[in-house]
């Protein structure tokens, strides 16, 4: 049986007994070097699947100093460098960020015209693909899709989907209260 | 300061060519990656774009 989850929930002082050094920027960083900072960093940007994200962020509005920080902000957590380091090649990165992109031909912003400049939190990567799904759906709009043909014997409700509530008849039947005129007729057929 | 902010500064000062005060400080030797470098980079990236341009220029003209 499902008990109600209400008492599952962190006991007050819990987190005092766990082990903060678990944690890696907790410990002490991978690397402390500056020139060995900045050609990690160098070494992450220039791999394929990173170089796709940040053309792929460009192309939703985020500018170069957004994307320098996520990348900086991720090396932190992950233990690679401290937040000291991290700030000192905050300007390696973002310069090669931007050779990246004028390489690729790719259209970007570089955030430091505007003093205003939001800064790209997971709040904001949610409003800015939001916006990217909106844009998509505009297009679909346009072109409408063909119309689905139904298909025959197709349910509505999935396997697991809760059953509908049995009327009153069917639960007093389910337990046995069945009228006794009918008990009668059953009877007497058999 | 805020890190965003320490970010920002950091990368406005590197796009004027000076490094933070603190990155000599850091370092033992010579540091190798200076605005100086990534000038060069990007100058050398330049001429590598001209140059492929060029290559697919004078291919379509042969065809």
């Amino acid at each position: 049986m499902g008990m109600p989850q209400k008492f599952d929930a962190p006991i007050p002082g819990e987190n005092l007994t766990s082990d903060n050094r678990n944690y890696p920027w907790h410990r002490p960083p991978d690397i402390v070097d500056y020139d060995e900072a900045v050609e990690f960093m160098i070494n992450k940007i220039s791999e394929p699947e990173d170089l796709e994200g940040i053309f792929a962020l460009m192309d939703l509005g985020a500018d170069v100093v957004s994307i320098t920080t996520v990348f900086l902000l991720t090396a932190i957590k992950q233990g690679r460098v401290g937040v000291d380091l991290a700030i000192q090649i905050a300007g390696p990165v973002s310069r090669y960020i931007e050779l990246k992109a004028t390489n690729a031909e790719v259209d970007y912003e570089l955030g430091l015209e505007d003093k205003d400049r939001k800064p790209l939190t997971p709040t904001e990567l949610k409003r800015l693909l939001l916006i990217a799904e909106e844009e998509s759906e505009s297009i679909s709009d346009i072109i409408p899709a063909p119309p689905e043909e139904p298909v025959e014997g197709e349910e509505e409700e999935g396997l697991m989907s809760a059953p509908d509530e049995a009327s009153s008849e069917e639960q007093a039947e389910m337990l046995g209260d069945v009228p006794e005129e009918e008990q009668l007729i059953e009877e007497e057929i058999v | 300061m805020q890190f965003d902010e320490a970010v920002l500064l950091s990368i406005k000062r590197f796009k004027e060519g000076k490094m933070l005060n603190k990155t000599s400080e850091m370092k033992d030797g010579q540091i190798y990656y200076t605005p100086e470098y990534f000038d060069g980079l990007a100058e050398a990236l330049d001429a590598d774009l001209e140059e492929e341009e060029l290559n697919q220029d004078g291919d379509a003209t042969e065809v």
